[in-house]
């Protein structure tokens, strides 16, 4: 009789938590695996194991080269991202709000939009050489299309009453832009951000890879050069803190404006 | 009055965008022609359809054409074949996606083209890298709709076939998969959309064939007519595929909405 108790009594603290013991447990047992694996190959040189990333880690720390190469790679990614807000928002939503200035530049949004971005690099390379400008061009390019796309749907589906109200009572197109189109276009806007972010971290790691002599896209390739998978996966974990990281930060400032929006 | 001029909305599109493009064309072209701009870098459309003509009759150029679409659809094929039913099956057992969800969310933030250098040193660089990088690339997004559709299936139509004496799997025959077929079709243009990513920029990255290759051959002799004209053929393609992708899912869409006005 106790036992049927405490055995329930265990299996409703588990299930309470079950979201988190499932979700970290396959982690957990993803690493478990690729440990074991690891430990179980004669020659681990291919898929390295996640105690050597952590050393290899812990050593790139300590030398100050994770924080360089993170710095590097940031300096690109945010001017990059923040040029296709500033460009993107207000392209979209003027774009969203007439019809002639939709009509015409819709079919260069929509083919950029579905086009393989890095396709266009060794072009942006011709144009601006090699280096830091360059890649931040091309974060630039692969985010602001999302961005004006999400931008204009945003728009669009602005209620034409509130428009109209605002109208009659005798706002300006500017004051209409300020005070109802982009509040009311908040989420919309908000998950072409998202979009564009995630778009502009391939740009940014992409663009490394190619002719540039810093960053963690450059580390990832030199290391997968000379075969050394543990150091280059200290790099792309990094990829993945800032992914997560700015994504959370994306979400965070999202709310907040939710919380004071009209 | 614009509307009626042009004769109906989706011609007003159509004829304000023709218009834009033709502008366009002729500003590049004048450009180019009084020495605004050096071809040498810009090139000029007039290059660029005698670039043209002389590839489309190459039969290498068809040969590096048929290499990358082998190994993209190899890929996407893969992606669909693991990710459909792993996505369906995450949506539809619960603890399944509580364990795998975070793994699939950790994939999903990060750009899979980082994993790019490990997996030319895993796979060599014949077909099952460029394959292999387009899986990855598109899979995640797939899986991840495929759940969403899963479970944005209304209960109430589960209870209604349920109370109807439908089992289990009548359930997921009649109502499950038929209610979320066009979110699966979304996650599979998107997926289409970061597998070119993947194919396009594994080609440019190291190669001895395939679309990217060429890019970089192109690049790298100055040949820039030829350049512009296989990126915005390779651009293209893309769009082809989403826009078929998108068409498809909207005739899936529609369908399943009458379904559910029945």
């Amino acid at each position: 009789m106790t036992g049927a108790t405490t055995r329930s009594a265990l299996y409703r603290w588990y299930e309470r938590r079950e979201a988190w013991i499932l979700g970290l447990g396959g982690l957990i047992g993803l690493g478990l695996i690729w440990q074991i694996g690891s430990l179980m190959m004669k020659d681990n040189i291919f898929i390295s194991s996640p105690s050597l990333v952590f050393q290899a880690a812990i050593q790139q720390f300590q030398s100050g080269q994770l924080m360089s190469d993170t710095l590097v790679s940031l300096g690109e990614l945010i001017p990059g991202f923040l040029l296709a807000v500033v460009i993107g928002v207000p392209l979209g939503l003027v774009m969203g709000r007439y019809r002639l200035v939709e009509y015409s530049l819709d079919p260069y949004v929509w083919f950029f939009y579905s086009a393989p971005i890095v396709a266009f690099y060794p072009i942006l390379i011709m144009w601006l050489g090699l280096g830091t400008k360059t890649i931040i061009a091309l974060t630039f390019l692969f985010a602001i299309f999302p961005i004006i796309a999400n931008t204009i749907v945003g728009v669009q589906e602005v209620e034409r009453v509130l428009i109209r109200a605002a109208r009659s009572f005798g706002a300006s197109d500017l004051q209409i832009f300020v005070q109802v189109i982009l509040p009311a276009s908040v989420p919309a806007i908000a998950a072409g951000l998202r979009l564009g972010f995630g778009r502009a971290l391939i740009g940014t790691v992409v663009g490394e890879f190619f002719g540039t002599n810093a960053g963690l896209g450059y580390r990832i390739a030199v290391y997968g050069t000379e075969m050394q998978v543990g150091e280059m996966f200290v790099s792309v974990v990094m990829v993945m803190i800032i992914g997560v990281g700015v994504l959370q930060v994306l979400r965070w400032l999202e709310s907040y404006v939710e919380a004071w929006r009209p | 009055m614009l509307q009626k001029f042009a004769g109906g909305e989706t011609r007003l599109r159509l004829v304000i965008g023709v218009a834009s493009l033709a502008v366009l064309l002729v500003f590049w072209e004048g450009f180019a022609h009084f020495g605004l701009v050096d071809p040498r870098f810009s090139s000029r459309p007039s290059r660029i359809v005698v670039a043209a003509a002389n590839l489309l009759v190459d039969r290498e150029f068809w040969m590096h054409v048929r290499v990358s679409f082998l190994e993209f659809i190899a890929g996407l094929i893969a992606a669909c074949v693991v990710g459909i039913p792993l996505g369906i099956a995450m949506g539809w057992i619960r603890r399944l996606r509580l364990l795998l969800e975070p793994i699939v969310m950790v994939f999903y933030s990060v750009p899979r083209t980082t994993f790019l250098p490990l997996i030319i040193l895993w796979f060599g660089i014949g077909l099952e890298a460029y394959a292999f990088l387009v899986f990855l690339g598109a899979i995640f997004p797939i899986i991840v709709n495929c759940m969403a559709g899963i479970q944005q299936v209304d209960p109430a139509l589960i209870r209604a076939a349920r109370s109807f004496g439908a089992d289990r799997l009548a359930i997921f025959r009649l109502v499950l998969i038929p209610s979320s077929l066009s979110f699966v079709m979304g996650g599979v243009r998107l997926g289409i959309g970061r597998g070119l990513i993947g194919i396009v920029l594994g080609e440019m990255y190291f190669s001895i064939a395939g679309v990217g290759h060429m890019i970089m051959k192109y690049q790298a002799g100055l040949n820039t007519d030829k350049l512009m004209f296989l990126v915005f053929f390779i651009a293209t393609g893309g769009v082809v595929m989403i826009a078929m992708a998108r068409h498809f899912e909207l005739r899936l869409g529609p369908w399943r909405q009458s379904r559910e006005a029945d």
